[in-house]
């Protein structure tokens, strides 16, 4: 799929995205040429040449490889759906990590995202809950003392247990 | 010969500053770390270096600079141990290293071969830092008198340089500049201050940070990729050490072939956008056509690694003369360097030689020391590095990515710097998916509003005429270079292309 139609895919997300940014400078400074529209507008003319040339060459392209009958999705090597899974899921527990850092602290919030990481992560024959959680605690442990007593940076002691005492 | 005088009195003068123990411990702390994370494969050095990014920023401006030169400098060097011993090189860094290194340790040389990659290592850095000191001044005395239109000149022709050679396909490079480049325009206009593209949100009024921007990039995108193809790594090789393995004899054979990849690697180093990773493979090929025994290229011969290792660290003294001179980040490391000199209210250029000499001079006698460790600290502890390179990358990242995003969040107390990292991350990834080229985006990044500022600048002062740009001989010479360069590259893609649609 991202082989055969992937330029298509992606030139056209950046072609919607300069056309939506090339329609926000009219928002801004047009009167003089130094004005502060110069940068985005020359920005957006550039990429879109970009883009509309890459659409049109692997539609081009595309075009050719129908009327020969050539199957480039053949030769694609198809990642595993198990590992992609494990690309979404990882981009998922960082965004839940981000969420509940702040509210519960580091100290709370980080021994849980390490163990779920480290056990999503694992090879199937090594996942073994035990392990993922000794090593979480003892990085959390190690993290805080070097960002804490080495670098001297405060570490979100997380909102939630203001005000509950 | 008073210039040279007055270099080194200025050097004898902040020699005892820097030789102090802390510096020198951190310097030494950035040689571990990069060895670690430049020797294992999945982790870039890049990565190590967005890892520690975040905590340079507490620290004062020479043990952060101590800290990054160490990582850099250790990082590059750091992939050879893995590329010899078990076929994987730690970084992209030491591609070509495998090629040769790994056969003469599969025939019961691996203590040689690893003898060979650390001490020629040394000596890139070295022969790199002789040309960073020798050169940087007198290329800082030319910049001094570059104005808003030479500026521009210079940086456009940087961002030319980049989007043509990386990756293989030309508009993708292009676009991936404009695209990081259209992340500087958001928040406050330079010169003026107005805000742009904020839609609202008080958080995009200071714009995306240069850190989020490189860690999410760098770091955590290369974290999405490793968790698609998590692969467990071959047993390595068992190697026994005696000495660095180079007699007298195969020194004075090699020394051409040294000498000629550390100015192969220096020269990658000095132009944008190049790096460690195109230099090893260079420079391998050209001491391949070179020799009067190319068919044992690839059998395990020592000079390949000679070629190789010299090679991927003469680019750190390379890479650090466009930083200091004119500003101008030479690849991603050195962009990391950029902003965490930035961080401290200094702006790398030519007058840093003139107003911080202090800073320059730390730069040059950190690299050299930073060299001098590697070379002491990846001999004796080897055995050590192999063990810690070992660990699976599945604990490894979670743990750096924790550090990513605490390091970020605890610089400014800003969530929106956190999820800065995720949306990076996620462009990053996508991009790699697609097949646009990562380092113009950054490039395209740190060096937009550079453009932006002189670009504007300029038009002030010629009062809207591109025409008189042209007049200005330093700014005229940097368009046609950049014009010539790009045409010929449109030139030899399209012949390649055809030759390809005619096979």
């Amino acid at each position: 799929m991202i082989k055969k139609y992937g330029d298509i895919i992606s030139s056209t997300v950046f072609l919607v995205c300069t056309v939506i940014y090339y329609s926000a400078t009219f928002k801004l400074n047009t009167e003089n040429i130094s004005g502060n529209a110069l940068v985005p507008r020359l920005i957006s003319c550039v990429m879109g040449i970009c883009c509309l040339y890459i659409l049109v060459t692997s539609c081009v392209k595309l075009c050719k490889e129908k009327k020969l009958h050539v199957n480039t999705a053949v030769s694609e090597t198809k990642g595993s759906p198990a590992n992609k899974l494990k690309v979404i899921l990882t981009i998922i527990f960082i965004s839940v990590y981000a969420v509940i850092f702040p509210i519960f602290g580091f100290v709370i919030s980080t021994p849980i995202y390490l163990t779920t990481q480290i056990y999503l992560l694992s090879p199937k024959d090594k996942r073994k809950i035990l392990r993922p959680i000794i090593l979480a605690l003892i990085f959390t442990g190690f993290i805080y003392v070097i960002f804490t007593y080495v670098f001297f940076l405060l570490l979100p002691t997380g909102s939630f247990w203001y005000g509950r005492g | 010969m008073g210039g040279v005088d007055r270099f080194m009195e200025s050097i004898l003068e902040i020699i005892p500053g820097i030789l102090s123990f802390s510096i020198l411990g951190w310097i030494l702390l950035g040689v571990v770390l990069g060895i670690i994370f430049g020797g294992t494969p999945g982790i870039s050095t890049s990565m190590g270096i967005a890892f520690m990014l975040p905590l340079t920023f507490t620290l004062p401006l020479i043990p952060s600079i101590a800290l990054i030169l160490g990582l850099y400098v250790g990082g590059t060097s750091g992939g050879l141990i893995t590329a010899i011993l078990i076929n994987i090189p730690g970084t992209t860094a030491a591609i070509a290293t495998c090629w040769d290194g790994h056969p003469m340790a599969q025939r019961g040389e691996a203590g040689k071969a690893l003898g060979i990659g650390i001490f020629y290592s040394f000596c890139g850095g070295i022969i790199s830092f002789l040309l960073l000191i020798t050169l940087s001044p007198i290329i800082a005395r030319f910049a001094l008198k570059f104005g808003a239109v030479e500026y521009f000149s210079i940086s456009l022709f940087s961002l030319a340089l980049i989007s043509t050679l990386s990756g293989k396909s030309l508009a993708k490079g292009v676009a991936a500049a404009m695209f990081g480049m259209a992340f500087t325009t958001v928040g406050a206009a330079p010169l003026d201050g107005n805000m742009r593209f904020t839609f609202g949100s008080h958080a995009l009024e200071a714009g995306f940070k240069m850190l989020p921007v490189l860690v999410g990039t760098y770091a955590v995108s290369e974290v999405l990729k490793v968790a698609e193809r998590n692969a467990p790594l071959p047993p390595a090789t068992k190697y026994k050490m005696r000495g660095f393995g180079v007699s007298m004899k195969e020194f004075r054979e090699q020394f051409i072939n040294m000498m000629r990849s550390a100015l192969i690697g220096t020269g990658i180093g000095l132009l944008p956008g190049l790096g460690a990773n195109i230099s090893n493979i260079l420079s391998y090929t050209v001491a391949k056509q070179q020799s009067r025994y190319p068919e044992k290229f690839g059998t395990g011969i020592i000079d390949g690694i000679v070629a190789s290792e010299t090679a991927n660290n003469a680019v750190t003294g390379g890479a650090l003369i466009p930083l200091l001179t004119v500003g101008i980040p030479g690849d991603a490391i050195t962009a990391m360097l950029l902003s965490a000199i930035m961080v401290q209210g200094i702006t790398p250029g030519p007058l840093m030689f003139k107003n911080h000499i202090d800073i320059v001079y730390a730069v040059f006698i950190a690299i050299f020391i930073a060299n001098a460790l590697m070379i002491i600290v990846e001999y004796f502890g080897l055995s050590l590095f192999l063990k810690i390179l070992l660990i699976p990358n599945y604990i490894l990242l979670p743990i750096v990515l924790v550090m990513c995003t605490i390091g970020a969040y605890a610089t400014n107390n800003r969530v929106f710097d956190v999820w800065s990292i995720i949306v990076f991350a996620i462009i990053g990834y996508g991009m790699q998916k697609f097949k646009y080229p990562i380092s113009p985006f950054v490039l395209g990044y740190i060096l937009g509003n550079l453009v932006e500022t002189n670009l504007r600048r300029a038009f002030m002062v010629t009062r809207g005429s591109f025409v008189a740009f042209l007049e200005r001989p330093i700014a005229a010479v940097f368009f046609i270079i950049t014009i010539v360069f790009v045409g010929l590259m449109v030139r030899s893609r399209g012949k390649n292309k055809n030759m390809a649609s005619e096979d």
